[in-house]
């Protein structure tokens, strides 16, 4: 019966944080193939330790700390494996997208793509997440210190992408 | 007069919040320095790139995958342990493709909207290695996207370590990992084919 409650309870929580789990995988690996793999990876090692969850945390956090750690493995079995310049196609220019999604997926590339994961991971969730530094260290059980230091490296590699993306503009 | 660099700390803010709760003389510094007014352009210029063009489109249906992901791997994980560890490894395999078949239709997740777990056809295999010596070994292969952290084969007394997956149908390369460092190909296993990297892969059609 117990398990039965288990069960109905982590099927909630799927419902309501795939998608969650799912764009932040998608901005950190940037391809709509290995996201996908690294949610339901990410919901598996949920499922295997849902009974240790902490009621008194937020479970978002835990997804997203989870989600993060299973992206970094797929990064690292990727880099190893595959071609650096094979991305997949995104779900928006599968579905017959405009240019302009095309687009989007060109910039986000290039702002993201020569970050290391880890910067990748505070810059989401700093800015697009819009979490504050405490909460970065915590998800990501990093010193607060040590997330300025990622967030201030990640932002200065960005600040060049986007200064020779100005000087050498992308060909649709 | 104000440093650019203790300007600079406020931009998060600044970019965030507004200039309303921005000490007047952080302002006041940026309005009159070239660099940090452009620096702080270039700040706003991320942050629209992230927020605007970074919008992701949720696969359809992408719950019920993921239901059905966890569903079909934690009975896996239960079938391989149930099937022991010290039968031959053909025999096990065979005994694991009975296995799967209960495994195919899993109703643990289906909710009160009737959504039932499903999967289609699906072949159990049992990966196995002597390595008595070894202190953990890996199976990494087009299965799992070459993760070398997902599948820990389970080690048996007499030193055989082993797992069984369920894979869909068709050809799989796959090599063990010994010790996370060794990468090897499965020495029980004539069909090779060259990894790209000097070495060999396994490989297995289903």
């Amino acid at each position: 019966m117990d398990q039965h409650r288990a069960d109905e309870h982590f099927r909630q929580t799927v419902f309501e944080y795939t998608n969650y789990a799912y764009s932040l995988s998608y901005r950190i690996l940037g391809n709509a193939e290995d996201a996908q793999d690294a949610v339901q990876e990410a919901f598996l090692k949920l499922y295997r330790n849902f009974a240790k969850f902490d009621t008194q945390k937020s479970m978002k956090n835990w997804i997203c700390t989870i989600t993060i750690n299973t992206c970094r493995d797929f990064f690292r079995s990727r880099r190893r494996y595959k071609d650096a310049d094979n991305i997949d196609d995104n779900p928006v220019s599968d579905q017959g997208a405009s240019s302009a999604g095309v687009e989007n997926k060109i910039f986000t590339q290039e702002l993201m793509q020569p970050l290391d994961i880890k910067y990748r991971a505070v810059i989401t969730l700093f800015y697009l997440e819009q979490r504050s530094v405490e909460e970065i260290a915590v998800i990501l059980k990093r010193p607060k210190t040590l997330i300025k230091v990622w967030l201030h490296r990640a932002r200065n590699t960005m600040l060049k992408n986007i200064a020779r993306m100005e000087r050498a503009p992308i060909a649709s | 007069m104000m440093r650019c660099k203790k300007a600079q700390k406020s931009f998060d803010e600044l970019c965030r919040q507004g200039d309303q709760q921005i000490d007047p003389a952080v302002l006041d510094h940026i309005a009159k320095c070239g660099r940090c007014s452009q620096k702080l352009a270039q700040w706003h210029d991320i942050i629209h790139y992230l927020n605007v063009k970074s919008q992701v489109v949720v696969p359809e249906r992408l719950e019920e995958q993921v239901l059905a992901y966890v569903a079909v791997r934690s009975q896996q994980r239960k079938a391989t342990s149930w099937l022991g560890l010290a039968q031959p490894i053909w025999a096990s395999a065979l005994a694991a493709c009975v296995m799967a078949a209960a495994v195919l239709l899993i109703p643990q997740f289906a909710g009160n909207t009737g959504k039932n777990v499903q999967n289609s056809a699906s072949h159990s295999v049992t990966f196995a290695l002597n390595a008595p010596q070894a202190q953990q070994v890996v199976v990494a292969g087009d299965f799992n996207r070459w993760n070398a952290g997902e599948c820990k084969l389970s080690r048996a007394s007499d030193g055989r370590w082993t797992i069984t997956l369920a894979l869909q149908p068709g050809a799989y390369q796959y090599q063990f990992i010994v010790d996370g460092r060794q990468w090897m190909a499965d020495p029980d296993n004539p069909i090779t084919v060259p990894d790209g990297y000097g070495g060999y892969n396994s490989e297995i059609e289903l």
